[in-house]
């Protein structure tokens, strides 16, 4: 139990932190409520954590302890009131599928924890750079910067630090020790990737189709091994459904508040991953692109613009742990764009781009995926042009820009060999990107309806 | 019963019938991926790094140490070794092919090169692994 305390303490936080920056106006579902909640408190407490490292010279756990204990009454203070009706407001209404649904995810909870035992140590990326680094922030004192500054560049020394910072925090909290701690990282993450894709379909369609379409991802054999992999790739593909769900809230309800809340998602999503910071930048770019060319009356247009000021200031909120770790204090990365400096790039050319079209023709068609890309085909296809239909053209757009930047990034490679960084890779990128896609699905499905519903 | 019709023809019947019967199928792969894992309780699960761990002991309160090798060490030809050797030993930095630090982990394919470089590093062992690798300290 102590191991999911600072789940616990990070869900009081976040919840706290949610409830005063959403107005009581704003009404979403319990279950999302409580999964973005968990999403900006897990956010908070590891940025707080990772703060802390630069003010105490090293890890204190006292000084995490108290920062985090401080903050909590400090948003217990004016919230408590509010938080406390909120409770009391929430129905929680019982239907024949509830215990079935909370029987099912029993089961799932099981085996995602089965299958972490059966590799507590994570795979390679986990153990020789997050955890690794893990082991720095802890132990090494004063000299925990080394990371930056004295680590072979094989340890990727500019890559953000969310995850590590997260396992400080559950460290510090936890008193516990690696394996354990990424472990029940690895096993919470996987859990809340399905409950929080269950709470988003639930918002816009019936309990049913929810429930089937998280469980859908919940049960695939490689999205559990890979999510107890331990790899910084499901808190990417977490932070990526997170602030996907919270810019399709805003849009539906037009709220600031939501607004702000989606920047403070896409931040975190900076510091999980490089990937993140690509996947903000697109994704702010639509929002944006979106916002302007939107046909509305002028002062709905200028309630809409408004948006992205408030997107923006939550974005640079959660960001700047980023920006400052990019600008002042990690190395250059040597792997994208060849470090921007190569003389030759060999695989800039057809060869290298169809080389990539077949690695992803491969992977998506592998039988460890257990059909799922066939499915998220078949609901494409079902979706046929509502696609395209309102917001959901940001997604659609940011899919295949996102997916041009990779194949841009591959085909610039110099430091490996292609076909290497492809085949280890790949079902990297798709696993971290099918949350969201399976999201992006149902949506589409069901957006339409939703605004015909609203209108009659 | 022209309601029913409807009702079951839906969108939102279709869509969960075939994710009911998605998750059918999936299920089946996990439950096959599960009994083939429990079928294997006893299997040994190794730290990585394991064949480092007798030097974690004599590196306390060290702050780096060279990591000597002529194994292959790109990333593609299994950086491995010298990444798991990082890992257990963490937060010790490991210089990769650096001479100048007191202590060095010596990592070669024969322990022939590992002589030949402790005796021209002037070197004396203070540890060594039983799965090859020995760490050497500088003698003044």
């Amino acid at each position: 139990m102590i191991l999911y305390l600072p789940f616990l303490l990070a869900f009081a936080i976040g919840s706290l932190l949610f409830q005063w920056i959403k107005r009581p106006s704003l009404q979403i579902n319990a279950s999302l409520n409580a999964m973005l909640s968990m999403a900006l408190g897990l956010g908070l407490c590891a940025t707080l954590t990772y703060a802390s490292l630069f003010v105490f010279g090293g890890f204190h756990r006292t000084g995490i302890l108290g920062l985090h204990v401080g903050l909590l009454i400090i948003l217990l203070i004016p919230n408590l009131k509010p938080f406390i009706q909120n409770l009391r407001s929430i129905k929680w209404t019982m239907s024949w599928l509830s215990p079935l649904a909370w029987l099912a995810w029993g089961l799932v909870a099981y085996v995602i924890h089965f299958m972490a035992l059966t590799h507590p140590y994570g795979e390679w990326d986990a153990w020789a750079l997050y955890n690794m680094k893990t082991k720095f922030m802890i132990a090494a004192g004063p000299q925990w910067q080394s990371i930056f500054n004295d680590l072979h560049w094989y340890t990727q020394p500019d890559y953000p630090l969310l995850l590590p910072s997260i396992n400080v925090f559950h460290h510090a909290i936890s008193g516990q020790d690696i394996p354990a701690v990424p472990m029940s990282t690895s096993i919470v993450l996987a859990l809340m990737i399905g409950w929080l894709l269950f709470a988003a379909i639930r918002e816009i369609t019936g309990t049913i189709v929810a429930f089937a379409g998280s469980l859908v991802l919940m049960v695939n054999p490689f999205y559990i091994f890979q999510s107890t992999a331990q790899y910084a790739d499901t808190l990417l593909g977490y932070y990526l459904l997170a602030s996907i769900v919270c810019i399709h809230l805003t849009f539906l309800k037009h709220s600031k508040p939501m607004a702000l809340i989606s920047g403070l998602m896409l931040g975190y999503m900076t510091f999980s991953k490089n990937e993140g910071i690509v996947m903000s930048i697109l994704l702010i770019i639509m929002f944006g692109l979106y916002t302007f060319t939107r046909r509305l009356p002028l002062v709905r247009k200028r309630q809409a613009l408004s948006l992205i000021g408030c997107l923006l200031i939550g974005y640079l909120l959660t960001s700047s742990p980023t920006i400052i770790l990019k600008l002042f204090i990690a190395p250059k990365n040597k792997d994208i764009f060849g470090g921007l400096s190569a003389v030759h790039m060999k695989f800039l050319n057809w060869d290298g781009f169809m080389l990539i079209v077949n690695a992803f023709k491969y992977e998506l068609t592998h039988k460890r995926w257990a059909f799922i890309w066939g499915f998220l085909a078949f609901l494409f296809v079902a979706a046929n042009r509502k696609i395209v239909y309102k917001e959901c053209k940001i997604y659609l757009t940011f899919f295949v820009l996102y997916m041009t930047v990779l194949c841009f990034i591959y085909l610039t490679t110099v430091n490996f060999e292609l076909s290497w960084r492809l085949k280890s890779t790949v079902h990297r990128i798709c696993y971290y990107l099918l949350p969201s896609l399976l999201f992006f699905c149902y949506y589409a499905l069901f957006r339409k309806k939703l605004d015909d519903r609203i209108s009659s | 019963m022209n309601n029913l019709v409807k009702k079951c023809l839906s969108l939102e019947c279709l869509i969960a019938v075939t994710s009911l019967a998605m998750i059918g199928l999936t299920s089946f792969y996990l439950l096959a991926n599960y009994m083939v894992k429990s079928r294997q309780p006893d299997t040994p699960i190794y730290e990585p790094g394991t064949q480092f761990a007798t030097f974690k002991e004599k590196l306390k309160d060290v702050n780096a140490i060279g990591y000597l090798t002529n194994k292959d060490m790109s990333e593609e030809k299994n950086d491995g070794t010298f990444l798991q050797a990082q890992y257990m030993l963490a937060p010790t930095v490991l210089e990769l092919n650096e001479t100048h630090p007191n202590l060095n982990i010596l990592d070669y394919t024969s322990p022939v090169y590992t002589v030949f470089t402790m005796r021209s590093l002037r070197s004396k062992p203070i540890a060594s692994s039983p799965y090859g690798p020995v760490l050497a300290e500088k003698q003044p």
